[in-house]
């Protein structure tokens, strides 16, 4: 990791530190060394100096040779000069005083260097500290830094979701601003069909109630129809049922007369049914009454002639009929043609016809008449019945058989007289129904069938005559003569009533006729008399116009003459005319051609003219644009003069400037070369310098690389420091130690040796004394010298023994020490400085025991106890421990920084070799040696547990940050989820 | 130490960013608010439009209008018939 490169890179100022720390020592070190080299010197010389300078002291080496010589030579000298024992005593106490002093100054100083040492090593330590927590907090700061840089692409990557998400937002926006106005049309057009669709619904609500009134009303119109309709049916219901019921009555009426007519045929079939009873009765009377018959027959053709007289009668009053309706066709004809001349006089006939219904009124009192003498006529048949009547009695006369007969006869008679009355009645009815004929026309027929059957009837009763006849001829004949007659008569009756009444209107239509031909013909005579003035008149008038038309034609004869004679004057004159026109024609046609010419010529001339005068107007023009234009040419000229010589200025100028800027331009493209040159150098160098960069980032990865292996080396070698340091301060503590042993044996030994000085000054003044005493006794004895020689001797023996009986433990120290003090200048200096330190290593275990017999105890228990502290709390607190044995290592290193580490690993190993054959021979010290590396590994197996706990924590703190971050992150991470989703 | 000019650059970038984001959402949260109301107002609307008592009740009337239209002309015409069926019947 990249990142990681700054908080490596931040290692190698610890390591400078620890340099810069370690430098220190290297001169206390050899500061040590050197006084450890002079601590190997002494030997008994225990009061040399540490700071003095090599000169002294091999001076005082000197010095202290020169006193063990002169120690050596007290026996040979002391007998000689005993005076100058008293100066040397005196100096001795001098220099004793003076070892006294320095000894105080060293031990000051000793103490003062301690504590200073001890606060550097604080102020290391919490120089250490604050180095590791910088290191924690930078450690802290990267992964924070790491953690933001983290946050920061993360809210990078927000901003650019937020971003997309802002895009989509806005595109989402737009399409909903579109989607709202569409959707606000649509509530527009939405509010518009509801508006519609209300007004709609309102007018369709509306048309339904006016259809459901309109339906209303309808129905209460049809129901009034209908109910009027009804009403209208009732009222022709009723009306029918009253008519039917007229018609009923009517018929009801008709019925009873039918059923009268009915009993009275009933009656007649009764006494037809007698009278066949009687018939047959008479059938046989019939046969005889066959010969008055045959009488009555000839009676009957008399009647007969009669009759055929009457008919011929008949006959000519039919042809006068005929010839009266000739006549009448005729009249009519006439009168047809009168009504169609004159309609106008229609109301005359109307008042004629008024006379004619009069007449007719007249007609009717003749038909009444007339039926008096069917009356009279009838009275003359009752005559002849009653002839007949006599004729039967005439009859019954002639046969008195046939008086039976005639009763049947009169009964008969009486029959036929019933009969006749009934016929009467007949008459009565057939003039009433000719009076109703306009009424009932069903009556009518019904009076036709009553007829037709009465006919049947009579037919029946004629049948019954005829049997009659059969039985009585004559008088069936008779009665036969006489219904024909009757018939006839009748007949002829209503002819006759009908002739009359024809002939009334007849006579009057021609009364009325004659009348108007009397009006016509005095209108026609006034007409004829108007048309004869008018004809006169016309007479007059042709007569004028005939003198008019004479006169015309004289006229026009003279009008044509004179026609005739202006036509052919007109004709001279037309020609003379034509001739003139066309003299004229040609004449008009040549003045007008030249009239053209003319024209064609003045407009020739007129165009000539304004051509001449606009070429006129042209060329004046054309002279003052002439004259314009010299006066220009001429201020031109000058003005071309003028700007000739700046055009000459200008040329020169530009001259001036081509060749300025020729030079500029060749200055320029020098410049441009001179630039590219130096951009081509440039450039060459920007390659350079890039292959320098590449170069240099290249040298920069390996020196990182390197750096970062070099780091790894530094702190692998920062690690093997340390050991070495833990174990160089562990050598130095035991230095330290050992020298606080030596201080004590010094100490001891000073006591020992102030000991021996009080000893030697108490032998001295007990010498001085025995030395009094001898002289004393010399002066008194002088004779006997040769006796204190050997009682010296003994004595120094005696000290000697005194001496190793107080220092019997670290006799084996001492020894070696004697040893090498009695070697002083042995090749062994280097080896038996290693075996000092060895020693001092193993001292501890014999300075205790020496410590307990030494009475210096109280100064050692007091010293000892920081190690312990310090050991317990390097035990107590690794990191501590850690760091000061760091610290050791690095002083090791420092001392040994010269020197390679294989050569510092040899060094050991060759230390521990050279231990091992020194310690061959003793056991203990191997087996202390022995106890030593086990101690070592111990040490060396908490660093390394010191180390592992310190990865460790770092471990820890470093996944608990990792976890932290990670916890961060992943806090983060859902709530961004839980933002985005 | 290189990137640290870059990280300046791509702060200054981040700010003016980030700025530009926040005007941007102000923006849109202006717009958001216009459309969410003009939303509102158009859900009202639509509301409004579809619970328009109006329409229907016009459409209960034209219907009734026409039941009762349609009811009256049957049955008018049937009691029409029924009536000329009676007085056919009376008559008969």
């Amino acid at each position: 990791m990249e990142k990681e490169k700054p908080f490596k890179l931040f290692v190698p100022p610890r390591l400078s530190g620890g340099q810069v720390s370690a430098v220190k020592p290297q001169a206390s070190a050899r500061v040590a060394g050197l006084g450890q080299g002079f601590n190997k010197c002494p030997g008994d010389d225990f009061n040399l100096p540490f700071v003095m300078t090599s000169t002294p002291n091999h001076g005082e080496i000197t010095d202290s040779d020169a006193i063990s010589q002169q120690v050596k030579l007290w026996s040979e000298i002391d007998e000689e000069s005993i005076e100058t024992m008293n100066e040397l005593y005196s100096k001795l106490y001098k220099e004793a005083e003076k070892i006294k002093r320095w000894k105080v100054t060293v031990e000051s100083e000793l103490k003062q260097k301690e504590r200073k040492l001890q606060e550097n090593r604080k102020i290391i330590e919490a120089q250490r500290k604050a180095i590791q927590e910088l290191q924690f907090e930078n450690e802290k700061l990267s992964l924070k830094l790491e953690d933001e840089i983290c946050e920061n692409k993360d809210l990078l990557k927000e901003n650019s979701a937020s971003r997309h998400m802002c895009n989509l937002l806005k595109e989402t926006c737009t399409h909903f601003t579109e989607k709202s106005t569409k959707y606000e049309h649509e509530r527009e057009e939405t509010k518009q069909l509801y508006v519609e669709l209300n007004n709609n619904i309102e007018r369709m609500i509306m048309a339904f109630e006016e259809l459901r009134v309109q339906a209303e009303n309808t129905r209460l119109e049809m129901c009034f129809k209908l109910k009027e309709e009804a009403e209208k049916v009732d009222k022709f219901e009723k009306e029918y049922k009253l008519e039917v019921s007229m018609k009923e009555k009517q018929i009801s009426v008709l019925t009873i007369q039918n059923g009268e007519k009915d009993d009275i045929i009933r009656d007649i079939k009764t006494q037809l049914q007698e009278s066949k009873s009687k018939i047959a009765d008479l059938e046989e009377t019939t046969r005889h009454e066959e010969e008055m018959l045959k009488e009555s027959q000839i009676n009957q053709d008399r009647l007969r002639a009669e009759l055929e007289e009457a008919k011929i009668s008949l006959q000519k009053t039919e042809t006068i009929q005929k010839s009266l309706e000739t006549e009448l066709q005729t009249a009519v004809k006439a009168l047809i043609q009168v009504t169609e001349e004159k309609e106008v006089q229609m109301e005359e006939c109307k008042e004629t016809k008024a006379l004619h219904a009069s007449m007719a009124d007249e007609l009717k009192t003749s038909v009444s008449n007339f039926k008096s003498l069917l009356e009279k006529e009838q009275n003359r048949l009752k005559k002849y019945e009653d002839e007949s009547k006599l004729l039967t009695l005439e009859l019954r006369r002639v046969s008195a058989e046939l008086e039976e007969m005639t009763k049947l006869k009169c009964d008969k008679e009486m029959q036929l007289e019933e009969l006749s009355e009934t016929l009467e009645k007949v008459q009565g009815l057939l003039v009433k129904n000719k009076y109703l004929e306009t009424t009932v026309e069903k009556l009518q027929e019904r009076e036709k069938e009553m007829k037709n059957i009465l006919q049947v009837r009579e037919k029946e009763i004629h049948d019954l005559k005829i049997q009659l006849t059969g039985t009585v001829e004559n008088k069936e004949t008779c009665l036969k003569q006489l219904m024909t007659l009757n018939a006839d008569l009748e007949q002829e009756m209503l002819k006759n009533e009908q002739l009359t009444v024809d002939f009334n209107k007849l006579l009057l239509e021609k009364e009325q006729i004659a009348q108007e031909k009397s009006y016509i013909a005095a209108e026609l005579k006034k007409l004829q008399e108007g048309h004869e003035d008018n004809r006169k008149k016309e007479e007059n008038t042709r007569k004028l116009l005939e003198n008019l038309e004479e006169e015309n034609s004289q006229l026009r004869n003279e009008l044509k003459s004179l026609k005739e004679k202006m036509a052919k004057k007109g004709e001279e004159i037309k020609n003379k005319l034509d001739e003139s026109e066309e003299n004229a024609r040609s004449i008009e046609n040549e003045i007008s051609r030249k009239e053209k010419q003319l024209k064609i010529l003045e407009n020739k001339l007129n165009n000539l003219k304004k051509q001449v005068e606009n070429k006129s107007k042209y060329i004046e023009e054309l002279q003052q644009e002439n004259k314009v234009l010299k006066k220009k040419i001429t201020a031109e000229s000058k003005k071309t003069s003028i700007y000739e010589g700046k055009v000459n200025k200008l040329q020169l100028e530009i001259e001036n400037m081509n060749k300025q800027h020729k030079e500029a331009v060749d200055i320029y493209q020098k410049e441009i070369e001179a630039k590219k040159l130096t951009e081509d150098k440039l450039l060459e160098e920007v390659e350079k310098m890039r292959l320098l960069a590449d170069e240099a980032t290249v040298t920069q990865k390996e020196t990182d690389i390197r750096c970062q292996h070099k780091i790894a080396e530094m702190v692998a070698l920062m690690e093997k420091h340390k050991h070495q340091y833990d174990k160089m301060v562990e050598e130095k503590d035991t230095e330290l130690k050992l020298f606080k042993i030596k201080e004590h044996e010094q100490s001891s030994e000073k006591r020992s040796l102030e000991s021996e000085l009080s000893c030697l000054k108490s032998e001295l003044s007990s010498l001085k004394e025995q030395l009094k005493a001898e002289t004393e006794k010399k002066e008194n004895l002088a004779k006997e010298p040769p006796q204190n020689t050997v009682p010296e001797k003994e004595k120094k023996h005696k000290k000697i023994q005194t001496h190793f009986s107080e220092t019997p433990k670290p006799h084996l120290d001492l020894d070696s020490a004697s040893i090498n003090s009695k070697k002083i200048l042995s090749p062994n200096y280097i080896p038996t400085k290693v075996n000092v330190t060895e020693n001092k290593e193993t001292s501890p275990s014999a300075s205790a025991k020496s410590t307990l017999c030494s009475p210096s105890l109280k100064t050692y228990v007091v010293k000892t106890p920081p190690i312990l502290k310090l050991q317990s709390e390097s035990t107590n607190l690794p990191s501590e421990g850690c760091m000061r044995k760091k610290q050791k290592v690095l002083l090791q290193l420092d001392t040994q920084s010269d020197s390679s580490e294989h050569s510092d690993l040899l060094s050991i190993v060759s230390e521990e070799e050279i231990f091992k054959k020194l310690y061959k021979d003793y056991p203990q010290a191997s087996q202390l040696w022995a106890m030593t590396p086990k101690k070592k590994p111990t040490s060396n197996l908490k660093t390394p547990g010191s180390a592992l706990k310190i990865t460790s924590m770092r471990k820890m703190r470093e996944a608990g940050w990792t976890a932290v971050s990670k916890m961060d992150r992943k806090r983060k991470m859902k709530e961004a989820e839980k933002l985005f989703a | 130490m290189a990137k640290s000019e870059p990280r300046e650059r791509n702060y200054d970038n981040m700010v003016k960013m980030v700025e530009d984001l926040n005007r941007d959402l102000e923006k849109l949260l202006e717009e958001m608010e216009k459309l969410s109301v003009q939303a509102t107002w158009m859900a009202y609307d639509m509301v409004v439009t579809r619970t328009n008592p109006d329409l229907a009740n016009s459409m209960r009337q034209l219907e009734n209008a026409f039941l009762n239209c349609k009811e009256e002309m049957e049955k008018k015409w049937q009691e029409v018939l029924r009536e000329s069926n009676s007085e056919e019947q009376k008559n008969e």
